[in-house]
């Protein structure tokens, strides 16, 4: 296992296109090299057909935000899949702190504006029956 | 042999986009609005003509418009469930558009329009009211009750191997 190269908060993963671990710094989520990534979450299952040899889309593909819980540690991380000549890079970022403070006011806001909408709904439905 | 298929859920904040996956995936409901950040993901396998299929359910954050949604939620998706909430308008006015950007960028991927939160329907308020072109083939469900959400998924399941 490397030590860690960035910060106690990025994970460096590099894998084969089966999905095989083949190095990781293990800085946020223990894994073992010759593990199979696929089976860790199904987010890194979806990555099967970004990892294959017929998928045309981009080299580097970013994935914000990205809520997962494994090994019965939450996360909410965003993730960057590099694509270097048929192995792949995965940076997993550790930004659970900054989301749960955006959560916080993106749910008082929305909660509002649902507040006000249903309102709405029930005097559109009030109307009806008079 | 499983199959996995990715399913994303797009639609407004606040229409019932996880009540769905969580009536659906854990058979739990609960009343009270959580804000969905980024994108949760769950899994669950079915059977479908005797073939088992994983559905891998992306459960994204609300938008109002799907180009607004993050393009590497919606890479590699092979169904699209498009939810809006009976009760609220402002949640299906633009479903058309919304419909159509599908078609336009994901031609060969299968959707389907959902109506979330039937259970509000009542005698003067009921499926008839959406009663446009758009809405012909949806499906009417309700997280909070259970209705018609498991036959929505199985059905979107049964889509993605055609």
């Amino acid at each position: 296992m490397e030590k860690n190269s960035f910060s106690n908060k990025i994970q460096l993963i590099q894998i084969n296109k089966f999905g095989e671990i083949l190095r990781t710094d293990n800085v946020l989520i223990e894994l073992k090299i010759g593990e199979n990534i696929f089976l860790l979450h199904p987010f890194f299952e979806c990555l099967k057909d970004i990892v294959n040899d017929d998928f045309n889309g981009p080299k580097n593909i970013a994935f914000p935000c990205i809520a997962m819980e494994i090994n019965e540690e939450k996360f909410i991380c965003d993730i960057t899949i590099k694509n270097e000549r048929d192995l792949f890079v995965i940076l997993l970022f550790n930004f659970s702190k900054h989301y749960q403070e955006v959560h916080k006011e993106t749910q008082e806001k929305n909660r509002a504006m649902l507040k006000e909408q249903s309102y709405n709904f029930e005097n559109r439905m009030k109307k009806k029956k008079d | 042999m499983n199959i996995a298929k990715k399913v994303v859920l797009l639609g407004h904040f606040g229409v019932g986009k996880t009540s769905l996956v969580r009536r659906f995936v854990d058979m739990a409901f609960s009343e009270e609005y959580l804000v969905t950040m980024g994108v949760h993901i769950k899994k669950k396998t079915i059977t479908i003509n005797g073939e088992d299929i994983s559905l891998i359910i992306w459960d994204i954050e609300g938008k109002n418009n799907i180009e607004e949604a993050r393009k590497s939620y919606l890479l590699g998706s092979h169904a699209f469930v498009y939810v809006f909430d009976v009760s609220r308008p402002e949640t299906y006015e633009n479903i058309e558009s919304e419909i159509d950007y599908i078609k336009e960028h994901f031609n060969s991927i299968p959707y389907c329009i959902v109506g979330n939160k039937a259970d509000l329907f009542t005698k003067d308020f009921s499926e008839s009211f959406f009663d446009k072109e758009v809405f012909k083939n949806s499906y009417f469900t309700s997280a909070k009750t259970g209705d018609n959400v498991e036959t929505m998924f199985a059905e979107i399941a049964q889509k993605t191997l055609s």
